[in-house]
């Protein structure tokens, strides 16, 4: 049995594909908030965020192999799957085809501890403190988007504006949120040494 | 679509924000073109970013996870682990999962019932009184209230669908707990000039009108009494001008669960 409260987010993937089932529990416990607070925004209702959670967890019991360490950290692996779920609960289009597997949102990140704790954190202010530098029509068309749920299609009737602007707004957005966070930073995000 | 065609896209994909035809299309580009799929891995740290570190994992939840997978009786493994502290939750948590299935089937049950009886439903228009709101007459403006809507967390969106098989979204509601609220998105076929959309609410298994909502509606906006016990909303085709009460079968409709409207 591995040290549970200090085996990396890696390891304990690799124990639940062996079927210790407390790795489980070991994750939820990390990444269980995380994950059920952007779910819960995403589709503003306690039993659905719960429902949604519930899959994501399900799902990496089931296929643990799907997660990639060497491609992304295991809290935006399991963040983008349950974006993609609450996104699909609340989209227009009901027969929209989830997306099966997201690629990595984060340089990989081998374990969980305290330094990454910290950084989560930093990282977070971080971001609020960028995204309320971007241009307004930036900033409104990433979180209609993300927190939302809405097509970039959806936001251009929203706001009035030819669908290619809305396109190009989210990407330079999403440029712009970065090329910010470097200068804030002063090194690559998404690293921890 | 060309490289440039996608590489536009992927900023709005990496926020799940495109259609699935579009997504396929992305996903077939990345797989073979370097060059977007390291933009699309950044667009994703941002994504991720985004995402917030949240908070407490929910107290009781893993209850539901654990009896879906056995790992309840490992518990002891787990001295402080959402398993050792939970467990006297789980009844009352396999409880509200279970309510909030039901409450779907119910739901859309309660919808079917209460849309049968618009037909004989008598009509208040002071009740249910619908004010467009004059100052947000422009279009500029109602964007602006309806994008302001949309990012207080406290609104509820309802997503009414079509009566046809196909189930797709043929509106969406955005409600603020004060009453003010918006039809949004509206898929709505165009009629002639001699007709209109007009937006019900039922209520005690009355048809209330909320607003006739023209011939090729998109964003309308209205009010409505957030505190009453509305039960469904339905979008019938009626002529110009509106009517006391419903005349045809509601070409779209959703039904709202209980509480699903909070009111200031």
């Amino acid at each position: 049995m591995i040290d549970l409260e200090t085996a990396s987010d890696a390891a304990l993937v690799v124990a639940i594909g062996r079927f210790q089932e407390p790795a489980l529990a070991e994750v939820y416990r990390r990444h269980g908030g995380a994950v059920w607070a952007l779910t819960k925004r995403v589709v503003r209702s306690d039993a659905l965020a719960d429902e949604i959670t519930q899959d994501v967890f399900l799902r990496l019991w089931r296929e643990p192999e799907r997660f990639d360490a060497s491609r992304a950290g295991l809290r935006s692996y399991l963040n983008a799957i349950a974006h993609n779920r609450a996104v699909d609960q609340i989209r227009s289009e009901s027969a929209r085809t989830a997306r099966e597997e997201r690629s990595a949102r984060e340089t990989a990140s081998q374990g969980y501890d305290l330094e990454r704790h910290v950084w989560d954190l930093a990282a977070a202010d971080q971001v609020r403190t960028v995204l309320e530098t971007l241009p307004d029509r930036e900033r409104s068309a990433i979180e209609l988007a993300y927190f939302e749920g809405f097509t970039y299609r959806e936001i251009a009737e929203l706001q009035g504006e030819p669908e290619g602007t809305v396109k190009s707004r989210i990407r330079a957005g999403l440029k712009r949120m970065r090329s910010a966070l470097h200068h804030l930073q002063g090194e690559p995000i998404g690293e921890v040494q | 679509m060309t490289h440039d065609e996608i590489a536009e896209l992927l900023g709005a994909y990496a926020l799940d924000a495109v259609d699935a035809d579009e997504a396929r299309s992305v996903e077939a580009h990345v797989a073979a073109c370097p060059r977007c799929a390291a933009e699309l891995a950044e667009h994703y740290e941002m994504a991720g970013l985004l995402s917030g570190v949240g908070g407490e994992a929910p107290v009781g939840l893993w209850e539901s996870i654990a009896a879906s997978t056995g790992v309840a009786r490992g518990d002891q493994h787990l001295t402080g682990s959402p398993v050792a502290d939970l467990s006297h939750e789980r009844a009352e948590r396999s409880g509200r999962r279970v309510g909030w299935a039901m409450r779907v089937a119910l739901g859309v049950a309660a919808a079917a019932v209460a849309l049968a009886l618009i037909a004989g439903a008598q009509i208040n228009h002071l009740q249910g009184k619908v004010n467009q709101l004059s100052a947000l007459s422009t279009t500029t403006g109602i964007s602006r209230a309806v994008q302001t809507a949309l990012l207080n967390p406290d609104t509820t969106r309802i997503t009414l669908t079509g009566s046809s098989s196909s189930g797709k979204a043929a509106a969406v509601l955005v409600v603020q707990p004060s009453g003010q609220a918006f039809l949004v998105n509206a898929n709505l076929a165009s009629l002639s000039d001699k007709e209109t959309y007009q937006l019900w609410g039922v209520i005690d298994g009355r048809a209330i009108s909320l607003g006739v909502l023209g011939n090729d509606p998109h964003t309308v906006p209205f009010t409505l009494d957030a505190t009453s016990s509305l039960t469904a909303f339905a979008i019938t085709a009626e002529r110009s001008g509106g009517v006391v009460r419903p005349t045809h079968t509601p070409v779209a409709q959703a039904a709202v669960p209980p509480g699903e409207i909070r009111s200031t």
